[in-house]
């Protein structure tokens, strides 16, 4: 999963608390989409969820 | 000679996976592939024993390796051999370690495995010898194990033609023909289809099976883990900032978040000015507890394992891999949220 920046690989100094957090929110519910989905090879999950 | 042959709880038929966690111990006599083994060694060697540990508790406790080692010594071993461990990671890696700690205490000693082993990375300073792929090629593993052996028994070095692989040390020697007619000769070597003929060995780096995927989020177990190089604040426990040797873990019990002035990073890679800031910025647990409270995870693991990934050793960040996994299946974690910077 790419994130925003190697320093910060679950936040984004950039925004606010609140956007701040809800952007941690969304990477962990991307991860979980990921270590729910079948893989075979080296695969990257840029997108978000299709609820 | 007086061997001392290891094998995993597997192989000394004390159990499957369920069995891993089960520590050292040494056993009178030959055990289970160490019977065949035996009998392939002659009647100028002797199992005298048999070390065996679960693989769990090997990847998990390095130290074990020494203990057996020394418990060998002491029923007056003369040589150690361990496996064939084939392509399993945590045998792989405990054949390696054992065979290391050997070397290490003046044994002769000698390792089994598939060249696909991640364990032979640990096998630095010591001796392996190929396996086949899985336990099917039992019998021609153990006949090339026992050959091998008998050479490094009678103080001879193991070659390529031996089913030597892994790490060779270099030594410097004096060679029969100059430079420039060894090259001519590789090259023809080469063309005549030995693609891999080479002076120097280059590492080989391995490619790992992804894991299967977890049917429920709900109900799964997640830990949360991170190379960022996260740390109370103070770093007890001296964390390098780069060229990682080790890894720490410590207690989530009780936070909902990690806060400033309570964690930190000792990452040298970056300006860790964000991460300190906001330490959930490197380990995401004000979000991780507020997933397990609204149901979108099972549970969180009560504890995170961290290290530094930078300018880490493959074999160190090898070992830390396999001890984590260790540590993490043994705790019954079915998945793993791993934070990289």
């Amino acid at each position: 999963m790419p994130t925003r920046g190697i320093p910060f690989p679950a936040g984004d100094p950039e925004l606010g608390p609140a956007a701040e957090r809800a952007w941690r929110r969304q990477l962990l519910d991307r991860a979980l989409h990921a270590v729910s989905t079948q893989v075979s090879e080296p695969t990257v999950f840029d997108g978000d969820p299709v609820q | 000679m007086r061997v001392v042959h290891y094998v995993n709880q597997f192989f000394a038929g004390i159990g499957g996976e369920d069995s891993a966690g089960s520590g050292p111990e040494l056993r009178d006599g030959a055990t289970g592939p160490g019977r065949k083994l035996a009998s392939l060694l002659g009647d100028e060697h002797e199992i005298i024993a048999t070390a065996v540990c679960g693989d769990d508790y090997a990847a998990a406790h390095a130290e074990f390796a020494a203990e057996l080692v020394s418990g060998a010594r002491e029923r007056g071993a003369e040589m150690i051999l361990a496996g064939p461990a084939f392509t399993s990671g945590r045998y792989g890696m405990a054949c390696a370690r054992i065979a290391a700690a050997a070397s290490e205490a003046g044994l002769p000693a000698l390792a089994c495995m598939h060249p696909d082993n991640p364990g032979l990375g640990e096998a630095a300073g010591t001796t392996v010898v190929q396996s086949g792929l899985t336990a099917r090629q039992m019998k021609d593993s153990l006949e090339r194990f026992a050959a091998a052996a008998l050479k490094v028994a009678a103080g001879e070095e193991l070659t390529a033609q031996d089913g030597r692989i892994g790490p060779v040390a270099r030594a410097n020697r004096l060679a029969d023909h100059n430079a420039a007619e060894r090259a001519v000769a590789l090259v023809i070597t080469r063309l005549g289809g030995d693609r891999d003929a080479t002076e120097i060995p280059l590492p080989d780096f391995d490619s790992v099976t992804p894991a299967a995927p977890i049917d429920d989020a709900a109900q799964a177990l997640f830990a949360l883990v991170t190379e960022g190089g996260f740390v109370p604040v103070g770093n007890p426990d001296r964390l390098e900032s780069a060229r990682a040797t080790k890894w720490v873990r410590y207690s989530l019990d009780g936070l909902d978040s990690v806060d400033e002035g309570a964690f930190m990073s000792v990452h040298g890679g970056f300006s860790t000015q964000w991460a300190n800031a906001d330490p959930n910025r490197i380990l995401p647990l004000d979000v991780a507890r507020e997933m397990e409270r609204d149901g979108a995870i099972g549970r969180l693991h009560g504890e995170v394992l961290a290290t530094t990934g930078n300018g880490t050793t493959v074999a160190d960040a090898r070992r830390f891999g396999m001890e984590w996994a260790a540590e993490l299946r043994q705790q019954n974690i079915q998945a793993a949220i791993l934070t990289a910077t």
